[in-house]
């Protein structure tokens, strides 16, 4: 039988399963045993070896002559793409949260700009609020709203100041959205005092119309601003984490 | 936050806490070894480094499933392979099988006659320093068939058992043994045609830029007179 290798008794089906580690126990033993007896087994899986070797090598210089700057590339790829299907995935798949915001897609946009809306009454009920001679909107009437309207503002106003992109690139000229909002009864709103055009003045107790300028809940921020003064509420949807180093 | 030396199960499980630079670097420490076996399949550079992205994506991907019963490097290859033979699949490269696998090969000619020449022999990391050596190599790798081609791959560079290659090539552990066979006496075959002139000195001509030798008599060098190198190499390579 010629599959034998010389006059061994051993086929070259076992000295293979040998070379591959997968003969086992007593079995590989006695093969082990046989190879070193015979010079010609030991040739033949000199052979094998040689193969191997010759492979690894090529194969593994063939990957050393691609540029670091390619797989660099190939990850900033591989990054991207992560980034999508997180984001594809919603703030956290699966879970109740992940299935209502989904649900809501649609109306998401109506929904921020209502809270919005919402928020601006807020912050004008305590500013009417803080004008003694103001009786319709008194803090008697809702304390709650006013305390929390007013820690609102005052955590706001810093926010304000350190956002000075997103109040280029949305100037009161140039409205984004410019949906007009009665938040209060126009009866009872007195003309913009001039006096509020400065952030040193606010609070003011003065009732204005508040007008919607940009609301960007999808880009993770809203602005809101009234006129004589301005307001800003950033509306922000939770950031998934993200880690976008790019190299270590 | 995982440190660069952290092994591949701390960073398996960082990246299921959705540590993203764990990824990175479990990217990092494998990029070349997959772009390695993608192209020993693929044989194409573009096709291999396409590969390479969509197999860590795919890891990415199904990593919160990985329960860490194999080690994460044979799980990660596999995926490359399975990713290698779609590719290849997909773009209906095939090349006829040369020998029939369900064959056995007790009628074959002596292998002996098949034996590697001397330039090949001894450590094959020098020997591929030599260009026409490593062109050779790769040569007689694509001359192979595509399913030879692939049980040499999953076997050589990546050390799939034969159970997992059986698995990976949808067939039966008998016709991997029998595709490796002929696979290993084809790339034997086509490197002894390519490479019995070339000279066995390549350690002192590690760039391959001296020409073919033969001696006096035009005689080209025996692999026979070398057989003690090439013992070291088997049990290197068997190791």
């Amino acid at each position: 039988m010629t599959n034998q290798v010389g006059t061994s008794g051993v086929s070259r089906d076992e000295l293979a399963l040998h070379f591959d580690g997968e003969s086992t126990g007593a079995e590989a033993h006695e093969l082990a045993a046989q190879i070193d007896a015979d010079p010609e087994l030991r040739e033949e899986l000199a052979q094998l070896g040689v193969v191997r070797g010759l492979v690894q090598e090529t194969l593994k210089t063939k990957a050393a002559e691609i540029p670091q700057a390619r797989f660099e590339q190939i990850w900033d790829e591989i990054d991207r793409q992560l980034d999508r299907e997180a984001a594809a995935a919603g703030p956290s798949a699966g879970s109740l949260w992940s299935r209502v915001w989904t649900a809501l897609r649609p109306v998401r946009i109506p929904l921020a700009a209502v809270a919005a809306a919402a928020a601006v009454t807020l912050v004008v009920v305590s500013v009417t609020d803080s004008d003694p001679s103001d009786k319709g909107l008194g803090a008697e009437n809702n304390p709650g709203a006013v305390a929390s309207a007013q820690e609102h503002e005052a955590e706001q106003e810093p926010e304000t100041a350190a956002a000075p992109r997103a109040e280029s690139k949305d100037s009161p000229s140039t409205p984004s959205v410019g949906e007009r909002m009665a938040v209060a009864p126009a009866q009872d709103l007195p003309s913009p005092d001039p006096a509020l055009g400065s952030d040193d003045d606010l609070p003011s107790p003065k009732k204005v119309e508040a007008e919607i300028h940009g609301v960007e809940f999808s880009g993770h921020t809203g602005r809101i601003s009234k006129t004589g003064t301005v307001t800003v509420l950033y509306l922000e949807e939770e950031a998934q984490p993200k880690d976008t180093e790019r190299s270590l | 936050m995982v440190s660069n030396e952290a092994d591949d199960h701390e960073l398996v499980e960082a990246c299921k806490g959705g540590d993203r630079r764990a990824f990175q670097l479990l990217f990092k420490r494998y990029e070349r070894k997959v772009y390695a076996v993608a192209y020993g399949f693929l044989r194409n550079q573009e096709d291999a480094l396409d590969v390479t992205q969509e197999a860590f994506i795919k890891v990415h991907r199904y990593l919160p499933k990985f329960e860490g019963q194999s080690s994460f490097y044979t799980w990660l290859y596999r995926i490359v392979a399975n990713l290698c033979i779609d590719h290849l699949r997909r773009a209906g490269r095939k090349k006829d099988v040369e020998f029939d696998d369900k064959l056995r090969h007790d009628g074959e000619t002596d292998a002996s006659s098949d034996r590697l020449p001397a330039a090949t022999l001894g450590d094959p990391s020098k020997a591929v320093r030599n260009k026409e050596i490593l062109d050779a190599v790769e040569t007689s790798l694509g001359e192979l068939s595509e399913k030879h081609r692939m049980v040499i791959v999953m076997r050589e560079l990546q050390g799939l058992s034969y159970a997992d290659m059986a698995k990976a090539m949808n067939c039966s552990k008998g016709t991997i043994m029998s595709r490796l066979f002929h696979a290993r006496r084809n790339m034997q075959k086509q490197l002894k045609a390519r490479l019995e002139h070339v000279p066995s000195n390549t350690e002192d001509d590690p760039d391959g830029s001296s020409k073919p030798k033969k001696d006096k008599a035009g005689n080209k060098p025996e692999s026979k007179s070398n057989t003690g190198a090439s013992g070291s190499v088997s049990q290197e390579a068997a190791s």
